[in-house]
């Protein structure tokens, strides 16, 4: 495949680049739930977070702090 | 100042064996005498830093001890704002960035004790995984001058590899912690998102921006982790979750842990050095009492991907008005890196975000349930030569500069807690760099892991020749 090109013709990096952005996104939004948004990115974090209470149970506290 | 660590040294300090102006006057002989070819700092307080070490040697002849840091001379990527000192973010602006207090990060560790000796060399706004510099020079990698030191956070590496500051604060938008502490052979870690407060330090993305400890060993990466994460009002961002006690956590045996090694992506196309140094980082954990397996990832390529996007997007928007007031400052590359993010759409940055949020869920739903822990390699082969990186057009340098970054860069998407410490050496004598991944907020175990691959192996204790 060629290179996509700028307005005067010539081979245009970034348009490239730009272009393969957007095919990734065409990939991989098609199966996006609709309540999908960017604030559940945090929540996932949480969700994935060890229990704290479990971990002070098994071992002590430092105190730099 | 070769031999010693933040822990060692703030003992000793503790002890009256060496005080803290002896200690901050031993890093600045060493800034003074190497830092001419290696290009750490950009700024050296020297005046400033000794008075501030007058003044803690006061108060520990008092018996007024500060914190675990008490007299131990640091420094720190010049992004962070600390007031009385310019924070050029690696421009060629002498006070591009400013913030109307100190950066969180920073002012934790002063409250801890620490002396701050100046400001380190980085890439031009963050922007670049070699440690090239047009504007305050190239920061030289302390074990072959000439290659590369790891960027973004290049002088921050070099600064502690070197000796010249017992440990550092960096950034990590796409590999800027664990590049240069692969590249220069020391410990680096990017925390989890939101641990550790982002106000006062330059933004570049804030989806990806994460600030970390860079220093000898993991446990002085845990001490000050521990000094500086926690929620922080000033960055609405930060995590309100506890902080654990990292270095209590430290000498708690692997044994047990499930280490897995990926099978797809992290290991293609890397040189043949980095991907045995893995393996044999794998069996070294097998060794310690680790159940090791090997596991496929969720495709790394579209995380990698989705977070290019975001960054692109976001850095191009911070970084709007010097792009279009005086695109000419800046370097090709760096120029070249922010122009594609104004040529994204709103669409498909809102559906990187989107997407994100999806594929962070479903990676620690699915790789968490087998494993507790992944090791990788944090670079593709050992420190190119610089010029053969920056040789080029802006375009050609900016795709090599993701290819420099491919291994580090999904985990800025994820969010998740990476580590990277020296894993060898190349027969070059360069550093190799392995990373060890974990679960959201888990850095108390990924370090613990750290710590005792660290007590297996001797990479850690080697020091490039200098003097």
């Amino acid at each position: 495949m060629s290179e996509p090109a700028g307005p005067d013709g010539r081979p245009d990096p970034a348009r490239a680049e730009v272009a393969g952005m957007a095919a990734v996104i065409e990939r991989a939004e098609a199966d996006l739930s609709l309540v999908e948004e960017p604030a559940r990115f945090a929540a996932a974090l949480d969700a994935g977070a060890p229990d704290e209470r479990a971990r002070r149970s098994s071992a002590p506290r430092s105190t730099t702090r | 100042m070769t031999d010693w660590t933040i822990a060692s040294l703030a003992a000793a300090i503790r002890a009256r064996r060496i005080s803290p102006v002896e200690a901050t006057q031993e890093c600045l002989a060493r800034v003074a005498r190497l830092d001419g070819r290696l290009r750490a700092f950009i700024t050296v307080d020297a005046d400033g830093a000794l008075a501030r070490a007058r003044a803690l040697e006061v108060e520990a002849a008092a018996g007024r001890w500060r914190g675990p840091l008490h007299g131990v001379p640091l420094a720190h990527k010049d992004l962070f704002h600390i007031g009385g000192l310019p924070t050029s973010c690696g421009t060629k602006t002498a006070e591009y960035f400013f913030a109307e207090r100190d950066a969180t990060a920073v002012a934790r560790l002063i409250e801890a004790g620490a002396n701050t000796l100046g400001k380190l060399n980085m890439a031009e706004l963050a922007l670049g995984p070699f440690g090239d510099n047009a504007h305050h020079g190239d920061a030289q990698n302390p074990w072959r001058a000439g290659h590369v030191s790891g960027g973004s956070s290049s002088g921050s590496g070099v600064a502690v590899a070197a000796g010249l500051a017992l440990g550092a604060l960096g950034t990590d938008t796409g590999g800027s912690i664990r590049l240069p502490a692969a590249c220069c052979g020391i410990v680096g870690l990017k925390p989890t998102y939101g641990r550790v407060s982002r106000a006062g330090a330059m933004p570049l993305s804030w989806a990806m921006d994460h600030i970390g400890p860079m220093a000898r060993t993991v446990a002085d990466v845990a001490l000050m982790l521990e000094v500086i994460a926690g929620p922080d009002p000033a960055d609405a961002t930060s995590s309100a979750r506890e902080v654990p006690g990292y270095l209590a956590e430290l000498e708690r045996p692997p044994a047990g842990l499930r280490v897995a090694l990926p099978e797809n992506y992290y290991l293609d196309g890397v040189s043949a050095e980095v991907a045995a140094a893995t393996r044999d980082a794998l069996a070294a954990f097998e060794r310690l009492g680790a159940r090791v397996a090997s596991i496929r990832l969720p495709d790394p390529q579209v995380i990698h991907d989705v977070s290019s996007i975001i960054a692109r997007a976001e850095s191009s928007a911070v970084h709007s008005r010097v792009l279009r007031e005086r695109p000419h400052e800046l370097q090709p590359a760096v120029r070249a890196r922010l122009a594609v993010g104004t040529r994204i759409s709103a669409h498909d940055y809102l559906q990187a975000l989107r997407l994100r949020a999806r594929l962070a869920r479903d990676f620690n739903d699915e790789v968490f349930a087998e494993a507790d822990l992944l090791i990788l390699p944090a670079i593709p082969e050992p420190a190119p030569a610089l010029a053969d990186v920056t040789a080029g057009e802006g375009e050609t340098i900016a795709a090599r500069m993701g290819r420099f970054s491919r291994l580090t860069r999904p985990w800025n998407g994820l969010g998740l807690p990476a580590l990277a410490l020296p894993c060898g050496f190349a027969a070059s004598g360069l550093p190799l760099g392995l990373q060890i991944v974990g679960r959201p907020f888990d850095e108390a175990t990924v370090l613990r892991a750290g710590h005792a691959y660290e007590g297996a192996t001797e990479w850690h204790r080697r020091r490039p020749s200098l003097d």
